[in-house]
């Protein structure tokens, strides 16, 4: 039933996506269309009601990779180049119209706002030296992950959990492994590749290093991961702050 | 050079067997002639093993590429599925979407190529853009097609003999899925179960293309099994038909396997057992009656149809042989049923799963409550996708081993409104898989007639890729990471690996080439054709010299 309340409201804000064509007399509007897509194409990234998860939040009415509606709908269709942003191969045009108009309906409905300060944030960031893992527009060392668009690739709950409990939500590719190679030499580093055959890892000099399995003894501490967790370091007001200020990182800094 | 092809040819002509009509008779046997492969899973019975015994866990170290098969651009986002077949040195598989290729097995040269353009509003409900191949009869290959159609084609030229619409389109009607060809009939099914179709089982005339019959998945008023559904809900009960049905010539019987009811994730409309959604039905060809059905997931909500390959083996089960149908369900339960009545005989978990307190007597699962989908997200093990899917599981007479790929996942299953609309999803939710580390795979070989684990090797993700066993005592597979891998069939050790550079999403399967055993699986959209070396004392029969990559 929360389905069917939200989707009434959805459909008052978005009125006009209706305009453009003529719905037989009872068929559903495009957004609740829209709406039954997304739970099967989108949420699972997005989370259901495109409240953001391993995907960025949708609940916005700016979005980066599509400042128009045709350029939404390409996105739906194509995916975003160099992304996780995958195409939907099996919607229609009309369908992927009205997951558009869905998506669009969600960025008119009033979000919980980031609480913190972004510009007090933007301190936090270089009191704590996250630059010497991250790079924001330049700057900064690179073994973690590149945070100059953050703000458009990951939502506040996913960050603010990367910050507390970095475990719980460390990307596939910044997995930490502790590899021993069979003349006993151990490597510890990122996982950057792994398949059943062969684990690619780079130590934290930068160095790849290349395990074929067989005859190695490959130890995953999965969920490990060279983050430092700020729960203790910080305040939850700093750590509000800090979340305010990767939010805002839109490409620039 | 031209001196050469001539006595080339006369070679062949000895090496290999002659070209001939594909007839029942040898489709019945052939496993006769293993070195081609003439049906999807290789024998009637399904069991995609291959008698050829040159590769062997001593030798296939040394596999290497004989030549690879690469998709011309299909125009649009698609999947290589295919499995090829293999007839008199020429091997047919299939591109995506809907394109057939002859290619000459010595060279990799293409013969012919077959291809329909598929419309700009080509509905693809809830899978991707594929085929998964052929089937052979006569002088006849036939194909399904991504817009609802079945075609004959002259095996030899590709030329198109007769059409026919199986379902349409525009209501989410498609075919995946390779024929099956039997005597003077060609039978296909349909995708659309994420549509809400009403699905069938069609029989046409292979000469003619004329419908001998058509079998509707979900019975209509005044017939049995109609009481399982709702007056408003059976129209769109779904029930597809989407993957290859298995043969006993002896018994006459074909034995399909039937999708999810509609919709997908929410019941409330149909309550019900809504049959004969997530069943095995047993058809008499001749007449489209049916024989017996066994239903193994009732009123289903999480997608769990039972469309996977039904393997036919005769066995001990209770004290006495039986003729068996084997079957490792989406559910995650492995089956054995009798195939002469349909009578339930065995079912024991191959997966991790947390659906049901185990099979009671009759085959009917005890269902755990509240496992069902819900609004704020139910997880379950397996993932709508299943503990396996729609690539094939293999079956060793060698070994008494019944080899199953397994997707060790879990998903959050949300449930939604479904509300028909033609051409439209009807599923009425969705899910949201665990993935990265959360979930993983195996391959598994249980004993086929107890069901008991005999081994496992586990894959680092759910594998979308099929295997295949050898009477040379291998099990050969792929992975999501773009490996085509060979494991020791007894203890599946792994022996050989080889990087196709995109994930494999094909089953493999085995031929000879100038009598030598080759074995041919898809990583992305690339078919490789992969063969030992020829030595000296592999060479039986005098042989000009090739100007080959050897």
């Amino acid at each position: 039933m929360p389905f069917r309340l939200f989707t009434a409201a959805a459909c008052l804000v978005v009125a006009g996506f209706a305009v453009a064509r003529e719905p037989a007399p009872g068929a559903p509007e495009p957004v609740e269309r829209g709406h039954r897509l997304f739970d099967v194409h989108c949420a699972r990234c997005h989370g259901v009601g495109g409240g953001g998860g391993e995907g960025p939040a949708l609940t916005r009415p700016v979005l980066r990779y599509a400042p128009d509606d045709d350029a939404l709908v390409m996105v739906i269709q194509e995916g975003i180049p160099r992304t996780a942003m995958i195409g939907t191969f099996s919607l229609s045009n009309a369908e992927a119209r009205d997951v558009a108009a869905y998506v669009r309906s969600l960025g008119r409905v009033e979000q919980t706002a980031v609480t913190g300060d972004a510009g007090r944030g933007r301190v936090i960031y270089d009191e704590q030296a996250c630059g010497a893992c991250h790079i924001v527009a330049g700057e900064g060392r690179g073994i973690g992950p590149e945070l100059t668009a953050i703000g458009e690739t990951r939502g506040a709950e996913y960050l603010r959990q990367s910050l507390v409990d970095s475990t719980a939500v460390v990307a596939e590719e910044y997995r930490v492994v502790t590899v021993r190679g069979e003349g006993g030499e151990t490597v510890r580093g990122l996982r950057v590749n792994e398949d059943d055959f062969a684990v690619l890892v780079r130590d934290v000099d930068a160095r790849l290093h290349t395990f074929v399995l067989e005859g190695s003894t490959l130890r995953k501490e999965m969920g490990e991961s060279l983050m430092p967790s700020y729960a203790e370091r910080l305040s939850s007001a700093e750590i509000e702050d800090l979340v305010a200020y990767l939010v805002s990182l839109r490409g620039a800094r | 050079m031209r001196a050469a092809g001539v006595v080339l040819a006369v070679a062949i002509a000895v090496v290999e067997p002659a070209t001939a009509q594909v007839t029942f008779e040898r489709l019945r046997s052939s496993s006769s002639e293993p070195g081609n492969w003439l049906t999807y899973s290789g024998s009637y019975g399904s069991w995609r093993y291959t008698p050829l015994d040159q590769i062997t866990p001593a030798n296939v170290a040394n596999l290497r590429v004989a030549w690879v098969h690469q998709a011309e651009d299909p125009g649009r986002p698609g999947l290589m599925e295919t499995t090829p077949l293999v007839d008199g040195g020429v091997l047919y598989t299939t591109d995506p979407p809907s394109t057939v290729v002859a290619i000459d097995t010595k060279t990799g040269s293409k013969i012919w190529r077959w291809s329909k353009r598929m419309p700009d509003d080509l509905r693809s409900l809830g899978f991707p853009p594929t085929n998964r191949g052929i089937a052979l009869l006569g002088d006849q290959a036939f194909v399904g097609t991504m817009d609802g159609w079945l075609y004959a084609l002259d095996a030899k030229t590709g030329a198109e003999r007769w059409s026919v619409q199986v379902g349409d389109n525009a209501t989410g009607h498609s075919i995946t899925l390779a024929p099956l060809a039997l005597d003077g009939l060609v039978i296909v099914g349909t995708s659309g179960g994420e549509a809400g179709i009403r699905g069938f089982i069609d029989a046409y005339d292979a000469e003619t293309g004329k419908l001998r019959w058509r079998f509707w998945t979900i019975p209509g008023p005044g017939e049995p099994g109609h009481e399982t559904w709702t007056p408003s809900s059976w129209q769109h009960g779904a029930g597809a038909t989407w993957l290859t049905g298995s043969y006993d010539a002896d018994l006459d019987l074909l034995y399909w396997g039937i999708g999810n009811p509609g919709p997908d994730w929410n019941g409330d409309a149909r309550p019900g057992d809504n049959l004969y959604t997530c069943s095995v039905l047993a058809i008499e060809p001749k007449t489209g009656k049916l024989r017996w059905h066994f239903q193994f997931t009732p009123h289903d909500v999480h997608d769990w149809d039972a469309n996977q390959i039904p393997i036919l083996l005769d066995g001990e089960v209770g004290g006495r042989t039986r003729r068996l149908l084997a079957t490792a369900n989406r559910n995650a339960f492995y089956y054995l049923l009798d195939r002469e009545t349909g009578e339930f005989l065995h079912a024991s978990p191959y997966a991790k799963q947390t659906w049901a307190d185990g099979i009671d007597a009759k085959g009917r699962p005890k269902v755990r409550p509240g496992t069902e989908p819900s609004v704020e997200g139910t997880l379950v093990w397996p993932s709508l996708q299943g503990a396996t899917n729609w690539f094939s599981p293999s079956y060793s007479p060698k070994t008494n081993l019944f080899y199953v790929p397994v997707r060790e996942m879990g998903a959050y299953y949300y449930k939604g409104e479904a509300e028909y609309e033609a051409g439209s999803y009807f599923t009425g939710g969705g899910e949201r898989a665990l993935s990265g580390d959360q979930a993983s795979g195996a391959i598994r070989a249980l004993d086929a007639t107890t069901g008991e684990l005999r081994w496992e090797w586990k894959l680092l993700t759910p594998p979308w890729s099929g295997v295949m066993a050898t009477a040379g005592g291998l099990v050969f597979g792929g992975t999501q990471e773009g490996h085509i891998f060979a494991l020791d069939a007894s203890s599946g050790e792994p022996l050989w690996s080889f990087s196709t550079g995109s994930p494999v999403r094909t089953n493999p399967m085995s031929f000879t080439i100038e009598g030598r055993q080759h074995v041919a699986m898809a990583g992305g959209n690339a078919l490789f054709v992969l063969g030992l070396p020829e030595t000296r004392s592999s060479a039986s029969t005098p042989r000009p010299a090739l100007p080959s990559s050897e």
